[in-house]
Parts: structure tokens; C-alpha cells; sequence
């Protein structure tokens, strides 16, 4: 459905270059630190931006080649932007039948019901929650076949983020060859709905893997000063030195739990992951 | 591209309330003052209120958000066209309307003819203006669009200054009469200057959209 090969955009200060690909089907996410290349990434997959090398191709295409049509396959959260703020729901609701023949306006209204999202009140009222709901509810009015969500639940809290990802289940439960791509800051909203998760950080893709690959056999080998000299290193991705210790990311934590008894080997989250491929010496 | 004209109305109807405000210091300038005024004052509110939506779509990166829907951005810069031609129209026959039942119940003589040519002279006033104004605001910030349009305007007052100047150097040092041009030219058919200002609107206003496509075209959202 989409793919990115050496997608390059220059900046002053930032260099963009990623290859990326998200099949039909699959709930892809992107994660990194802000600034990490993230929302560029998205634009130039919209066709926002221009690029400055490689190959975009969403549904066989490049996006600067979009029609109205191919656009309609495609529903769209960015972060912090969305309809003008002294709209109301009401006036969204007319706006997107305007936009979209598949857009139910029934369905549309009890789900805004179902979040407790006022027709009448100006967005602007709205709290974060609330808009970041809209948002995500707009992105699926229309039945796209693909979701591109930029940062869907920043700055909720606990409670929201929950609303905000199982409005994303419902929408793929309803039909199963629905694909997202799904970029965050927050790794645990990603490890229960991602498929495959790309990791970006200073323009680049640092790591990619399937997220039941990285839930189950990446691993943290915690050994002392002396064992750390003897590790065999070569499932070590990044290690971290602590006080009197070392913190090693591995893909194989069952070889080190195996054939290392003294060492302590635990579950890795994507966190865990993020820390020691962005903050320790990478191998 | 029905979309964003509808965004676009929804967007003034927001404002409904500075409209019906509008709309009554009007009736009530419209009997106070010349009922001419009224043919220049609401269109400019329209104005006002149609370039305002730009400036809406602006805020917040709305625009990003915009280009996601179903529509290209030349075909936005020309809905905004399409939106504004028809508001200005349309304000500005409200406000015709209103000048003749005005007239009608203060009883002043007129000849409808007159005032017609008169009335229609006016449309492309705010036609051009929207020529300018529209690219500006594609282009700049609604801030600096109106910097930029503050400083186009004091070009063209040095323009005409430098030309009356011009002229008054002409008629001295040449002895070209331009009153006698001037005189020449007020025997020219309405009809004419008429047919003349708008197929120069029409010509204006298809040179500010093809720009305002490619300013949207180059723009990075």
C-alpha cells in the first residue's frame, strides 16, 4: 500500500532519509523522540512537502500525482491541526458529507455520542481529549483504506489514550484489509496495536521489527564489569554502562539466559528498547 | 471542491452575528448618509469577511490539515475564487437592493439608469482588490500579506503622484490639453466604460488566480 525507498528531505539543520514499507492489512508504527523525523515522514507521505530524493509510492502512486479519488482512500489525524476552531461538529459533520460520498453521517453523530463530543459547541471549547477524539473520528468517516495518524494521543491522559486506540481497533476490526500507519512518542500505545514497528531517530530508521518479535525475543542482559568483558556480544544491539554494572539490549535474550547463568536477563518493553538504542554505545 | 465551499460559508455563518450588525448599521447609514455609500460599504465588508476565511484556514496549520481532504491545491485557490466572486456579487446586490428601497421610502428622485452605471462601476473597484489581496494572503501570513499590501498601496500613490506630476510637466512643457482629453473621455458611452472595467475585472482576476495556483502549487503545507 505505501512505500518508501531512501524518501529524502533536506532541512537546514535535519536530514530526512527513510525506506519504509506498510502492506495492505497491517498496522505499522513509527516511533521516536520529537524531532526524530516523524511528522516529515507523514507530510511527505501526504504529499504535503516536497521531497529532495528516493521514491514515495501510496497505492502505486506519488503523492503529488494524487487525485481528489485517491485522496478519499486515505484518512488523515495530524497533531494539533485539524477543522477551524470556531466550527462545530455540526458544521464538520456538513463539511465532510460535502468532501466524502461514504461519509455516514448517522454513524458519524453516534460515535461523536458514544465520546460524549458535543455537535454544538465551537472546537476551540473543546479539551484536548476531546479534539484529539474528533480528529481520529474525522480520519475514520469515511471508510479510507488506509489511516495515517500523526501523534493521535499526545498530551491525553490515560483514560483518552484507551478511547483513542480502541476507536483505532474497532475501525480495523470492521474490515481487515484497513492499514495504518500510527506514529507516537508513547511506546506502550504502539506495543498493543502495532503490527511492525519502524524506529526513527535523527532522520533515520534505526531499527525496524515486527513488535511480537521485539515483545519476545529482544531482552536486557544486566551482567557486572567483569562478566561484561566475557559476554559473546554478538546478539548485543546497544549496551549502557550503570554504576558497577552494564545494561545490554539483545535480540536473543533466550541464547544469554541460556549460556549465562550469572546474568540477569529480563523482557525488554519498546522503551527499554528506545533508551539503549538512542542513549547507549550501539554495537 | 463543494467541500470547501461549504467550510467557507459555514465559516462566515460563524459570524452571523457581526453580519446582522453589519446589516443594520447599513439600513441605518443607508437613510443617514448617501444611499450610495451603502453600494461601496457592504461589499467591503464582504470583502473583509470573505478574505477572513483565508486567514481561518491559516490558523493552527489548518491548511496541512485541508490538503488531506479530497482536494488539490490549485483546485483550492480557485474555490476560493469562485467563493469570493460570488460573495462580492452578492453582497454587493444586497446593498443595490437596498440603496432602492431606500430611496423609494426617503422618496428622492433618481433615474434607475443612472444609478445602475454607477452601481456596476463599483464591482470592479473590489474586484481588483481581491486580485491583490487574495495572492497576498496564499502567499504571505495574514500579517505580513497586509504589510505587503500597505506598502503596495503606497506605491501606487507615488505612482500617482509621479503621474500628476507627469502630466502637469506634459501640459506645461508640451502643451498637451488634458482637460480636453478628460472631456473627450466623459463622452465615452457608460455602457462602454462599463463593458470595459469588467472585461479588465475578468482579465485582472484570471491573472490573480493562475498566480494564486501556483503559489498553493509550490506551497509546503
Amino acid at each position: 500500500m505505501i512505500r518508501l525507498k531512501n524518501l529524502q528531505k533536506d532541512y537546514k539543520d535535519f536530514k530526512l532519509d527513510v525506506s519504509m514499507e506498510v502492506p495492505e492489512g497491517r498496522v505499522t508504527g513509527i516511533i521516536g523522540k520529537n524531532g526524530a523525523g516523524k511528522t516529515t515522514t507523514i507530510k511527505a507521505i501526504l504529499g504535503l512537502i516536497r521531497t529532495d530524493g528516493g521514491e514515495i509510492e501510496v497505492f502505486g502512486k506519488n503523492p503529488g500525482d494524487f487525485t481528489g479519488e485517491d485522496k478519499k482512500k486515505i484518512g488523515v489525524a495530524l497533531s494539533d491541526t485539524g477543522f477551524c476552531s470556531v466550527l462545530t461538529v455540526k458544521d464538520v459533520i456538513s463539511i465532510l458529507g460535502s468532501f466524502y460520498e461514504d461519509f455516514d453521517e448517522t454513524d458519524f453523530k453516534d460515535k461523536c455520542k458514544a465520546q460524549s463530543l458535543p455537535l454544538d459547541k465551537p472546537l476551540k471549547d473543546f479539551s484536548s481529549g476531546m479534539k484529539a477524539k474528533l480528529r481520529v473520528l474525522t480520519a475514520m468517516s469515511h471508510k479510507a483504506s488506509i489511516l495515517i495518524l500523526d501523534e493521535p494521543t499526545a498530551g491525553l491522559d490515560v483514560i483518552a489514550r484507551n478511547d483513542v486506540l480502541q476507536m483505532i481497533r474497532d475501525y480495523l476490526g470492521e474490515d481487515q484489509t484497513r492499514s495504518v500507519i500510527i506514529s507516537s512518542h508513547i511506546s506502550s500505545d504502539l506495543e498493543g496495536l502495532c503490527d511492525d514497528i519502524y524506529m526513527i531517530d535523527n532522520g533515520r530508521i534505526i531499527l525496524h521489527e515486527d513488535t511480537d518479535v521485539l515483545l519476545g525475543k529482544y531482552g536486557l542482559v544486566k551482567v557486572g564489569e567483569d562478566d561484561y568483558e566475557s559476554l559473546d556480544k554478538k546478539y548485543i544491539i546497544a549496551s549502557q554502562k550503570d554504576s558497577y554494572s552494564y545494561t545490554c539490549l539483545t535480540s536473543e535474550k533466550q541464547f544469554y539466559a541460556e549460556n549465562y547463568p550469572k546474568a540477569v536477563v529480563e523482557n525488554a518493553h519498546i522503551d527499554d528498547i528506545i533508551v539503549l538504542m538512542l542513549g547507549g554505545n550501539n554495537k | 471542491m463543494k467541500g470547501l465551499l461549504v467550510k467557507d460559508f459555514r465559516v462566515i455563518m460563524v459570524q452571523k452575528k457581526l453580519l446582522i450588525l453589519y446589516f443594520f448599521v447599513s439600513i441605518m447609514l443607508s437613510y443617514a448618509m448617501d444611499t450610495s455609500f451603502i453600494v461601496s460599504y457592504f461589499p467591503m465588508i464582504g470583502l473583509m469577511l470573505i478574505i477572513s476565511t483565508i486567514s481561518y484556514d491559516n490558523h493552527e496549520n489548518g491548511m496541512g490539515f485541508l490538503m488531506t481532504m479530497p482536494v488539490r491545491p490549485g483546485e483550492y485557490a480557485v474555490a476560493k475564487y469562485i467563493f469570493a466572486v460570488t460573495g462580492l456579487f452578492l453582497t454587493w446586490a444586497f446593498a443595490v437592493v437596498m440603496q432602492f428601497i431606500s430611496l423609494f421610502i426617503q422618496k428622492t428622485p433618481f433615474t434607475p439608469s443612472e444609478l445602475f452605471m454607477e452601481d456596476f462601476m463599483i464591482l470592479p473597484i473590489f474586484f481588483l482588490i481581491l486580485s491583490v489581496m487574495v495572492p497576498m494572503e496564499f502567499k504571505y501570513s495574514s500579517e505580513k500579506s497586509k504589510i505587503v499590501l500597505f506598502v503596495i498601496c503606497g506605491i501606487i500613490i507615488l505612482i500617482l503622484i509621479a503621474g500628476k506630476g507627469a502630466a502637469e510637466y506634459l501640459s506645461n512643457a508640451l502643451g498637451v490639453d488634458f482637460e480636453a482629453l478628460a472631456a473627450k473621455a466623459a463622452g465615452i458611452a457608460p455602457l462602454t466604460v462599463i463593458f470595459v472595467l469588467y472585461a479588465l475585472s475578468v482579465v485582472i482576476l484570471s491573472v490573480s488566480m493562475v498566480c494564486s495556483i501556483r503559489i498553493m502549487q509550490k506551497k509546503e503545507f
